[in-house]
């Protein structure tokens, strides 16, 4: 078989003879390494990133529906945890027990148990302010990589109706 | 001191297919720095726009308490909290949100029967709050894109719908007791009477002379 001459494979024994330095063959599988780190590491940046965005958005989402449940709860026997069910239900793929929720009534606070979230709503005029401030822990791994620890919040009110 | 010999270099690189696998790539981390730039420019728009969203739906609905008895209160409430700097609700990561049309824009719903409404007559039930952010852009601004302004509305009214309607029979004790005096009655002095008359009237003023439906009855008739 006619071979241009740059396309020749060589024959075993000079390869076998040649250095191992002075060797082109593995050139491209060594670049394709370094290249594919850096695709690799921009992807699952890309990756990661959207699933925070997503997180922070649900959050946010999250604080309005508990600000809005926590807004229609006076008289309710159940203020509190009528409002976390609505927070829960607005953010399905958060992990619900790593959501640090403070909810207030009017300045008084109305976390823990309902007893306290009645309470906290008292016997006070329409014009009290109902008010979640959720935050949710995010770890930045990147390809096993630790980044950064964060966590990231939002606050949302609401009128008393 | 060695001379450095261009044309020898220049020729060794035109004959050099090593590292052809690094331009390629250099030229397509341009596009994928880029794509994932663009991804968080796009990202930033949508949380915005979430918290837009959020905050005018916050803001009609404080509005809305008071959109049929007090106009002024209610526009003050619904810009209390909206997502408006330095609001109860105010959105984070835009350079500025403003409210088209500069402020909540009170309506009136022919729509809605409770409370009833004629339009042109100063007086609404409904409440419409527009937000308008200004989020600026840090990578796609070198394709031109320089800001995206995301917008969220959201429409409220004070009790919505159509009221359902009530059918009360009232039955109106005639006997001759209903003379005596009535101790319990808040009109100090009444009889039993009208003590009762005082009720029943008390009871049709808060019922809706468009859809509730009365029927009365004295006994012994």
């Amino acid at each position: 078989m006619n071979w241009p001459a740059k396309m020749r494979p060589r024959a075993p024994s000079a390869r076998r003879s040649s250095s191992i330095s002075g060797d082109e063959n593995g050139a491209t599988a060594v670049e394709f390494a370094l290249v594919l780190l850096v695709t690799a590491l921009l992807l699952f940046g890309i990756i990661k990133f959207g699933l925070v965005l997503n997180n922070q958005i649900q959050l946010t989402h999250a604080a309005s529906a508990a600000a809005r449940q926590l807004s229609i709860s006076r008289g309710s026997a159940t203020p509190y945890s009528s409002t976390i069910a609505a927070m829960r239900n607005a953010a399905p793929t958060l992990k619900s027990t790593d959501i640090t929720t403070t909810l207030t009534v009017g300045g008084a606070a109305c976390t823990g148990d309902d007893q306290t979230c009645r309470d906290a709503f008292g016997t006070g005029t329409t014009t009290v302010q109902a008010q979640a401030v959720l935050r949710y822990p995010c770890n930045l791994n990147v390809l096993f990589i630790r980044v950064a620890n964060c966590s990231f919040g939002t606050t949302a009110a609401a009128l008393v109706q | 001191m060695r001379r450095l010999n261009i044309a020898g270099l220049a020729a060794g690189f035109r004959r050099a297919d090593g590292g052809v696998m690094a331009p390629i790539f250099a030229l397509s981390l341009v596009i994928l720095v880029g794509m994932a730039g663009a991804a968080m420019d796009v990202g930033r728009v949508m949380w915005v726009k979430r918290q837009l969203q959020s905050s005018a739906d916050a803001a009609v609905l404080a509005g809305t308490l008071s959109v049929a008895s007090n106009s002024s209160a209610a526009t003050t409430a619904a810009n209390d909290y909206s997502g408006l700097s330095g609001k109860k609700n105010t959105v984070l990561g835009a350079t500025s949100v403003t409210m088209v049309g500069g402020a909540p824009q009170l309506k009136c719903f022919s729509s809605v029967k409770v409370p009833a409404c004629t339009p042109g007559s100063g007086k609404y039930n409904g409440i419409v709050v527009t937000q308008e952010a200004r989020v600026p852009m840090y990578f796609l601004r070198v394709v031109g894109v320089t800001e995206m302004t995301p917008r969220a509305t959201a429409t409220a009214s004070a009790r919505g719908g159509s009221g359902r309607s009530l059918d009360v029979m009232v039955v109106l004790d005639a006997t001759a007791s209903m003379n005596n005096l009535d101790p319990n009655c808040s009109i100090a002095g009444a009889s039993k009477m009208e003590c009762a008359k005082a009720g029943v009237r008390a009871l049709l003023q808060g019922l809706n002379a468009n859809l509730d439906r009365v029927g009365f009855m004295v006994f012994p008739g």
